[in-house]
């Protein structure tokens, strides 16, 4: 193998594969449409549920006894209260009659009026019914026989949960991989089926060189665009070592499913066919990151599972090194395998 | 131009098409966003919380928290499987109720249970499980409550996210068969040369235009209509949203007619369907965010076939109501298709 | 009125600013093989396409059939078939799909595409997909195509490039057929062997213009020349060329000659051909 006659090959679809409108346009785009979209969502979780609260006389109950992930908010009239709700400040907020807690004191019944938002999520109305029950439960000395004891399993995320475009990363991630899959697969394709293949290896271009060059293409242009992605959202800021390390088994594991791809597909459509296939497949592992218990044990047999599950450790919970050499154990073996499939039903193809 | 050759042509796409991964995708793609889409965002949007229940002894309180709106309740079969389904997330708490516990309850004497609580799980998801279970416990102990609730909705109840998505879902079913279609097929028949070898027998280029339009009207109404079965979203006046459908594929059809006149080459094509995507799928945003003017969407020519198909599906609007959008829609198809017929007048070979 | 099948009167064309067809006439008669020959680019397709109706010629008429190409062009593709070059079949449908299309097209009823398969030699493979056809094979459905609505003028490009010997003696038989049909053929090709013989009359074009029109057997008396030719051994024990022109007056000197001062080791005499008339006219080969 010359390493002259490679570099040459890899200049030779690098240039290619940016000439070919439609993938250099995907590249660009995409980059751009994925960074846009993370900064476009919000970047914090709102993890209460903030309720407006009119009361000329306020319960101690109902002060002291909020549940954590509750927040009564006084506001200084019930026109007030009505206008943040409308405006979207409150999803509900309930108005105590003066008189509470004489009535209270008396063993009668208070009146409390709750406002809902129409456009609030359906389970806010009768949360905020049990919630008022409770308080007013708890301000009457009523309390419950069953004490809940609690047991939180996992990393306690309170106060620093994930926002919804952090557990997107991996899927991104993965899109953006995958997407160079398409630009890998076409483009073999399409040297294959114009004989252009034949062409280079009646010259010094050996096969083992032929491929190592496709090889290295498909993992820098992967390799390149994701960790590009990566730095600019600010995912290289916990363990860039095993983060980049993770994004190159992926740009590699791509790769060899773009050679698979470019085996089966016999055209442009045909490869785009196979090309969804391995999109939609290798996007599952991300969903269970987007949608936790979405999907069930059996997505580990995706090799994406390992890449994101990696990502979404180090990058939420700190995880080093001793907490996903096993991930990068399996996604190197993953990689040698479907490399090897990849390569060997390609090289049947050239023959 | 001859009818006959024209159900010839319109033939082998029907018959030949399916044999095409475009064609396919134009068909099931839109139907699969469809399902994806539903599924999903009833989790994405969705923050009711999920609580797990494992009952060991025939407690009436899981018939209480299945009833109730507040949090979405899934029974468990034992306690490692309602641990296992908290820790991979697959809910926010997960209660193990020990036998004799309604027995307990009613009889006020102290019991202990765990609530194993998701690490992830939202504060205020884990308040609202902890209030219902609460509440539905007393209610349990046949506890009054010492309190009367009154509810007043402030505001018009907006339109839920399922409803919101019709019109994407829609314009992704009307672009994908009616637009992408015809233009993939008739950029495919130049780069394979086979248009030449059509328009040198009494084939004309109008014949093909035509066969490959209407492969694209009926492909785009059959699926759009599909997919409103499948969302239930056909409202009050069929007879109307069918009208409107026609209509909308008609104008999709001719865009992708002209795009497939213009490109050369697939890979060309979908560069330019990429770009230019934003252009058709953009009234739907309007829907997705309502925040957003409604005048922004008038702009984009699919605005005219989305707002009568919402406003007959999801507002029970009739003729009136739609009359303006689909005058316009009407125009814009004549005027798509007097571009078609321009185009196909003035072409002087076979390459258009 | 004229029973020519062809004729071009004055046929012009230009792309912006190069004239491609130079104001060209001639004529193919009745149940006529006309050889058309040029090199790449002389404007042999682009004749071809004013003559099919591909596209309108921007100067003079263009008739087929006694009709008006150009007003006429329903008719006149009625009548026509056409043989591309470049393979252009539906490479999805199997060859019998691809026959039964067209034969739809032109409105042919009782169609049986399997004795038009077998005529061009792929009989048992209308079944099979065009994409897993040879290119010989996707060669015989080209022509099969061209004349499934067994047409009164057949324009042929290049029939029986990239096929074997034995293929191309059978198209070229179809084609022989076809003229005993009483159909007349415009044969574009490269094949200098081919054009001599199956043409009744040639046409050479180059750089847009006729510049000879004949019988290969005229064109050859006229213009080519007819040489002996001579292998003669050298000094080092190597071979080298002699040529002698026949028909001139310094020919029995030079053969004598020839056999006094030289080991001759072959001899034959050689008929003048088409080629070497083209390069007189064109100044180079058909490349």
């Amino acid at each position: 193998m010359n390493r002259r006659v490679v570099a040459a090959l890899v200049a030779k679809d690098i240039r290619l594969f940016f000439r070919n409108r439609l993938f250099g346009l995907v590249t660009v785009l995409g980059l751009v449409v994925y960074v846009g979209v993370y900064f476009g969502m919000p970047g914090s979780v709102d993890e209460d549920l903030e309720i407006g609260m009119y009361a000329p006389v306020v319960p101690p109950a109902f002060e002291e006894m909020q549940p954590d992930g509750v927040k009564l908010e006084t506001v200084e009239s019930e026109e007030a209260l009505l206008l943040a709700i409308t405006d979207g400040e409150y999803p509900a907020g309930m108005v105590l009659p003066a008189d509470i807690m004489q009535k209270f004191d008396a063993g009668l019944k208070p009146e409390i009026d709750v406002y809902l938002w129409a456009d609030s999520p359906a389970e806010v109305g009768e949360a905020v019914e049990f919630l008022v029950t409770e308080l007013s439960y708890a301000q009457t000395g009523q309390p419950l026989s069953v004490q809940v004891l609690q047991e939180v399993l996992g990393p306690d995320m309170l106060d620093r949960q994930i926002p919804a475009r952090d557990r997107m990363v991996p899927f991104f991630a993965v899109l953006i991989l995958v997407a160079e899959t398409f630009g890998m697969a076409s483009l073999i394709s399409e040297e294959v089926q114009r004989g252009t293949v034949t062409a280079l290896l009646v010259t010094p271009v050996s096969v083992p060189g032929l491929f190592v060059g496709k090889g290295i293409t498909g993992v820098c242009l992967a390799f390149v665009q994701v960790a590009l992605y990566a730095v600019i959202i600010g995912g290289m800021e916990s363990q860039p070592a095993i983060v980049l390390l993770t994004l190159l088994l992926g740009a590699v594991l791509v790769t060899g499913v773009g050679f698979f791809v470019a085996a089966l597909g016999k055209d442009l459509m045909s490869v785009m066919a196979w090309g969804v296939v391995a999109m939609v497949v290798l996007s599952i592992p991300p969903v269970s990151v987007m949608f936790p218990g979405a999907v069930s044990g059996w997505a580990k047999v995706i090799p994406s599972y390992y890449l994101v599950d990696t990502l979404h450790q180090v990058a939420i919970f700190g995880a080093g090194w001793a907490d996903v050499w096993r991930n990068l154990l399996i996604l190197v073996a993953f990689d040698l395998g479907i490399a090897l499939v990849g390569v060997a039903t390609l090289w049947r193809k050239c023959r | 131009m001859s009818i006959r050759r024209v159900g010839v042509l319109l033939r082998k796409e029907f018959v030949q098409g399916p044999k095409n991964f475009i064609f396919i995708y134009g068909v099931v793609a839109p139907l699969v966003i469809s399902l994806v889409l539903s599924l999903v965002l009833g989790s994405l949007f969705s923050e009711e919380p999920r609580l797990g229940i494992v009952d060991e002894g025939g407690s009436e309180l899981v018939a209480l928290v299945e009833a109730v709106d507040s949090l979405e309740a899934r029974e468990f079969d034992t306690a490692a499987d309602v641990k296992g389904a908290v820790a991979k997330g697959a809910v926010d708490v997960g209660v193990v109720l020990p036998r004799g516990f309604d027995a307990a309850v009613r009889q006020s004497v102290p019991t202990e249970i765990t609530a194993y609580i998701w690490g992830e799980s939202l504060a205020k998801s884990r308040a609202i499980v902890d209030v219902t279970l609460a509440d539905l416990t007393r209610d349990l102990a046949g506890q009054e409550a010492p309190v009367t609730v009154r509810f007043t909705m402030l505001g018009k109840e907006g339109v839920p996210w399922e409803d919101r998505m019709l019109p994407f879902i829609m314009l992704i079913a009307v672009v994908f068969g009616g637009a992408i279609l015809p233009a993939t097929s008739l950029v495919g028949e130049k780069q394979g040369r086979t248009l030449e070898a059509l328009v040198v027998t009494p084939t004309s280029l109008g014949d093909v235009f035509l066969a490959k339009g209407l492969v694209g009207v009926v492909l785009s109404f059959v699926v759009t209509v599909l997919l409103l079965a499948i969302n239930q979203a056909f409202g009050s006046g069929a007879g109307l949203l069918l009208m409107v459908l026609v209509l909308g594929a008609v104008m999709a059809a001719g865009f992708g007619l002209l795009l497939g006149a213009a490109m050369r080459e697939i890979t060309t094509l979908f560069a330019v369907f990429k770009m230019i995507g934003v252009l058709l799928y953009a009234p739907s945003i309007i829907y997705l965010f309502p925040q957003i003017p409604q005048w922004i969407g008038k702009i984009f020519p699919t605005y005219y076939l989305v707002q009568p198909v919402v406003e007959i599906s999801q507002r029970g609007g009739g003729w009136a109501d739609i009359a303006p959008d689909v005058g316009v829609l009407i125009g814009l198809d004549v005027l798509l298709l007097g571009v078609v017929v321009l185009v196909v007048r003035k072409a002087q070979q076979y390459e258009v | 009125m004229s029973t020519d099948a062809i004729v071009a009167e004055g046929l012009a064309y230009w792309y912006g600013d190069l004239l491609a067809v130079d104001h060209i006439s001639l004529t193919v008669g009745e149940g006529e093989i006309l050889g058309f020959l040029g090199p790449n680019g002389a404007g042999k397709s682009t004749t071809v396409k004013m003559l099919t109706g591909q596209i309108k010629p921007k100067a003079g008429r263009a008739m087929v059939l006694g009709m008006d190409v150009a007003r006429n062009i329903e008719k006149v593709q009625g009548e026509i078939g056409v043989c591309f070059e470049q393979p252009n079949l539906y490479e999805q449908m199997s060859g019998e799909e691809n026959l039964k299309l067209f034969a739809r097209l032109f409105g042919l009823r009782d169609f049986n595409p399997d004795t038009l398969l077998r005529r061009v030699g792929l009989g048992g493979r209308g079944d099979d997909r065009v994409d897993g056809y040879s290119k010989g094979m996707k060669q015989r459905l080209m022509v099969a195509r061209s004349i499934v609505n067994r047409p009164r003028v057949l324009f042929l490009d290049e029939p029986t490039a990239g096929l074997d010997p034995t293929s191309a003696e059978a198209i070229r038989g179809i084609i022989l057929e076809e003229r005993a049909r009483g159909a007349s053929v415009l044969l574009t090709t490269h094949d200098m062997m081919e054009v001599d013989k199956l043409s009744d009359r040639v046409a050479f074009i180059n750089q847009g213009r006729i510049v000879a029109l004949d019988t290969p057997h005229n064109l050859k008396q006229q213009y080519g020349k007819r040489a002996i030719k001579a292998k003669v051994a050298n000094q080092d024990g190597g071979l080298e060329d002699r040529e002698i022109i026949l028909d001139s007056r310094e020919t029995p000197d030079a053969v004598r000659d020839l056999f006094a001062t030289e080991r001759v080791v072959t001899i034959h005499s050689e008929e003048a051909t088409l080629e070497d008339i083209f390069i007189k006219f064109t100044g180079r080969g058909l490349d």
